[in-house]
């Protein structure tokens, strides 16, 4: 195993870690795999919804869920243009993320499903009332970020070949998905970890990987700035550990993401700088931002939080959280985000 | 001699490919016209008319002509002498009727004859006696320029390249910038001296993105940059005739007229005639032009000048610093109406984004500034019209125009977009491949938006510290005995893991820092190259480490089906301690335990 994220993944429902009232669900939903609904797991990033997915389709196919591969499939768009697509899958189940297709998502879907929905499984594996269980799992992804077009085919699609096709559903929060789906949907909320549940996990993988900790104050810390993703904590503390010889104390500085620690700066240099030159400036580390592929929508949302964390006076976070509506609803309406950015930092400079 | 072509109004792709047709014999019927016109002296335009005879009558403002000199000179005396020093090639740019290629011929009229050795010479019949050898159309450019070669010493000759091979061919178009290139590159001195005339000008191709030849032609555009950023190019950039200059040669036309005039009962509205057309058009030619419309037609008629085009970065200048010639509702009424080209393009919203902080040196009011970011971010949403572009173009100039001015300069940035557009892209084959590694190597899916916000960084900064330890650890374990080789060896199968030649160990797209603007312009072709020597390599070395991730996987596969059973590497049996118990099968799971039938199999069924 690479990464200790991965390396202390649970694999198995019960081997599954924090919020147990849940996992219960997922057992007894395990019980009965020939009435698998379709499921929507919801919840923050880092919370878990893909291990417990995971774990569950482990519970009903076994291990050769964990055993996958890369197919590449052409689907044909309606204009004939050829489109390529990296779909990893298993023998009992396949995964897709909207994000790879772009606006085609609705084609890359219905086609994929149908494809799916006309083969009949055949299992020869012995299941626990005897009867193999003949559908086939379709993993969705980033769900919330389909498009209306999307869910709106899968509405109909979900039913008609819901005798060979279950869907899983993943996404972050159930605002943008449609009604309809929700209706058809086992809606499974995965809340993120609280804070001392984190630091039990941190603990013990620490202690299994010989990391010597001074107190608990450090994991205590990484739990704080992790926010409840699991995923996050994990990469900090194994980076941590990895540059300070494994012995962590509590001074020891916290590895955020790079690009958490620029907006961060880009923070406090707004509060500090009002001119039009820290403007130009923040410009350059906006754009380099976006070169890194860091979603214009996030790079919004930390610096409004940031400057929200770094503000005291309350008229001032009250505009600070006004502009960054009206600046988020325009980086979806426009297509270049920088205008919106920047807008966004020149208003925040006029407002404080 | 004087090149004769008609008035080239806005240079089209339509236009251009008439030119093709129109070829170099036509040429010398205009010249055999020209001399028996030149009795009567009516039926001719004025501007073949009155064309300067010498060098002092060309309308040229003085320091630019010496610069041209001074180039030229060196260039033929570099060929004369046989020396290689001083430019190669010599770049002439600038709207149409700004006297560029007027400049060559006389310039090369009194120079040649000072350098051009005695002896036979050589010259085909029709280029007999002319100092300069022109590019025609038809011609194989490749050929004419390895003929131009040899146009020295007796037959030495500026080459002059005004007519282009047809660069809106792509091919073509690359052919074109190769041969120049070699022409720069190579080895051989004494060539004779290339000038290259381009007039610059926008066509008007509304649906593009980007800034490309297609719609912009200019210098940029034609030529690419490396031959541009060439040390042995020089370039000289021609403005539109300045009005001073350009009233004294009209008044001369008038003088040399007058007869006419007082014919036509014009000469008395003469010099506001001549001070309207001075103030409207920077266009030699089409200003004479009009002039003798006007003077010989017997009934009052309107004047009217071509419309002017302007550059990417003057109609940036435009919109930022305001025109003192009127105000800026009718300077906007202008633009919109004439630089249809660059207003569509979601370029020039880039460029008013990327310039408006050099307005004033960089002291705008916030507030102002805060509007105007505000005004493009709305114009953004609005979509891709006329009309949201608009609305930026008033309300920036709206901003701008309240605030105070003193005159500072600065130089003018090109929109640093399609830059961050290639590292995006990078980005993206370099994450691809991460993928790949995390996947093959490692067995483990990852979802794009986890890659960009975590796994770019964390992943290649814990591997590069594993690897760091790796190195030190296989030196101590190779002084082990076999039997302590083995124990440290499974107890650090994380460290020793990492194989730098197929993890990543830096951060994928590089560290964040600031993206520096630019100040050249960035055309689609220089992308394309660009392109070409990074995004394919990196796509290559993904495809050559795909294979190779493969390769390495099949192979573990097949180990792992034939030791089923066996005990896991990893063995963490050790401290089964608090209540955390969730844990314990968590390391020991082996890939697959209890499958009779492979997937393959299963799938065939």
């Amino acid at each position: 195993m690479s990464l200790w994220v991965d390396k202390y993944r649970p694999r198995s429902l019960d081997t599954l870690s924090h919020n147990g009232h849940l996992t219960s669900v997922l057992q007894s939903i395990s019980q009965q795999p020939r009435d698998l609904p379709h499921l929507l797991l919801y919840g923050p990033n880092g919370s878990g919804k893909k291990t417990r997915c995971m774990a569950l389709l482990e519970s009903i196919f076994g291990q050769g869920v964990y055993k996958m591969k890369i197919d590449v499939r052409q689907f044909v768009t309606p204009s004939n243009r050829k489109l390529d697509l990296n779909v990893v899958s298993s023998a009992y189940h396949l995964e897709i993320t909207p994000s790879d297709m772009g606006i085609n998502d609705r084609i890359v879907i219905q086609q994929l499903l149908k494809e799916v929905a006309q083969m009949e499984q055949v299992d020869f594996q012995e299941s626990q009332d005897g009867l193999a269980h003949r559908y086939k799992c379709v993993v969705i992804n980033e769900a919330d970020s389909l498009t209306r077009d999307a869910q709106a085919a899968l509405r109909r699609t979900m039913e008609k070949y819901s005798r060979n096709v279950r869907l899983i559903m993943l996404c972050d929060s159930v605002s943008s998905i449609i009604s309809p789906i929700k209706s058809r949907c086992f809606m499974v909320r995965c809340p993120a970890p609280p804070n001392d549940e984190t630091v039990n996990i941190l603990n013990y993988v620490a202690s299994k990987e010989k990391v010597q900790l001074e107190s608990d104050e450090v994991l205590k810390v990484i739990a704080q700035e992790s926010e409840g993703n699991l995923r996050k904590a994990l990469l900090m503390l194994e980076s941590m550990a990895l540059c300070n010889e494994m012995q962590l104390k509590k001074s020891t500085p916290i590895i955020k993401p790079d690009w958490e620690s620029v907006i961060s700066k880009l923070a406090t240099k707004i509060q500090k700088e009002k001119s039009v030159g820290c403007l130009v400036e923040c410009r350059s580390f906006l754009y380099d931002l976006l070169a890194h592929c860091i979603p214009a929508r996030t790079i919004l949302q930390e610096l409004t939080f940031a400057l929200l964390r770094n503000s005291s006076n309350e008229k001032a976070k009250i505009a600070i959280l006004q502009t960054s509506s009206i600046f988020d609803e325009r980086l979806s309406l426009g297509n270049k985000p920088i205008y919106h950015l920047e807008g966004f930092v020149a208003r925040a400079m006029c407002s404080m | 001699m004087v090149k004769n072509k008609p008035p080239a109004i806005q240079r089209s792709i339509s236009e251009l490919s008439s030119r093709i047709s129109s070829i170099s014999p036509s040429k010398r019927i205009i010249q055999e016209r020209e001399e028996s016109n030149n009795q009567n002296g009516v039926d001719e335009p004025w501007y073949v008319k009155y064309a300067p005879k010498k060098l002092e009558e060309v309308a040229i403002h003085k320091k630019k002509l010496q610069d041209v000199c001074q180039i030229l000179e060196s260039m033929l005396k570099s060929s004369t002498y046989g020396i290689d020093d001083g430019p190669r090639i010599l770049l002439m740019t600038g709207p149409s009727g700004c006297s560029k290629s007027t400049t060559t011929y006389k310039l090369a009229e009194e120079l040649v004859p000072k350098y051009r050795g005695s002896g036979f010479q050589m010259l085909r019949s029709d280029r007999k006696g002319s100092h300069v050898v022109e590019f025609v159309e038809t011609d194989n450019f490749q050929e004419f320029l390895v003929e131009a070669k040899y146009l020295r010493g007796p037959n030495l000759s500026v080459v002059l390249i005004e007519d282009l091979p047809n660069i809106f061919h792509t091919d073509t178009r690359h052919a074109f910038q190769k041969s120049l290139l070699e022409w720069l590159y190579s080895p051989e001195v004494g060539s004779p001296p290339l000038v290259i005339c381009i007039t610059e000008c926008s066509l008007g191709n509304e649906n593009s993105q980007g800034f490309g030849v297609d719609y912009n032609f200019t210098a940029e555009s034609v030529l690419g940059r490396e031959i541009l950023a060439h040390p042995k190019l020089a370039r000289i950039k021609f403005n539109p005739i300045n009005t001073t200059l350009m009233k004294k040669h009209l008044r001369s036309k008038c003088q040399e007229n007058r007869k006419l005039l007082i014919q036509n009962g014009k000469w008395n509205s003469k010099d506001l005639v001549i001070d309207q057309l001075a103030s409207t058009t920077g266009d030699i030619r089409s200003a004479i032009a009009n002039l003798q419309y006007w003077a010989t037609s017997s009934v009052e008629v309107p004047l009217d000048t071509r419309e002017e085009s302007l550059t990417y970065f003057h109609t940036i200048g435009k919109i930022l610093h305001g025109s003192r010639e009127c105000d800026d509702n009718e300077m906007i009424n202008q633009l919109t109406f004439n630089s249809k080209s660059h207003l569509a393009n979601d370029n020039f919203r880039l460029g008013l984004l990327e310039n408006y902080s050099l307005v004033n040196g960089g002291q705008v009011p916030l507030s102002n500034v805060c509007e105007i970011v505000d005004s493009l971010s709305q114009s953004d949403s609005m979509g891709m019209n006329s009309e949201s572009i608009e609305f930026a173009l008033r309300k920036v100039r709206n901003q701008l125009g309240s605030v105070t001015k003193t005159h500072t300069s600065n130089k003018a940035n090109f929109p640093r977009e399609w830059k961050i557009r290639q590292l995006q892209l990078e980005f993206q084959v370099d994450s691809e491949d991460y993928t790949n590694v995390d996947f093959y190597k490692y067995h483990q899916v990852r979802t794009k938006r986890d890659l960009q916000l975590y796994y770019t960084h964390y992943g290649p900064l814990i591997r590069s510290r594993r690897n760091y330890k790796r190195n030190s650890l296989n030196y101590y374990i190779e002084n082990l005995n076999p039997n302590a080789q083995s124990v440290v060896t499974s107890q650090n199968m994380d460290v020793l893991q990492v194989d730098p030649n197929i993890d990543h160990l830096e951060r994928i797209g590089g560290p964040i820092k600031s993206v520096e603007e630019q100040q050249e312009l960035v055309t689609n072709d220089d992308s394309e190259n660009w392109r070409k020597n990074s995004l394919d390599q990196m796509k290559q070395k993904r495809d050559h480490k795909l294979s190779q991730l493969l390769a390495l996987h099949t192979e573990n596969e097949a180990e792992e089906e034939m030791e089923d059973f066996d005990e896991p590497i990893v063995d963490s049996e050790a401290e089964d301690d608090d209540d955390s118990s969730l844990y314990d099968l968590l390391s020991q799971r082996h890939p697959e335990i209890n499958e009779s039938l492979s997937d393959s199999d299963l799938e065939d069924l």
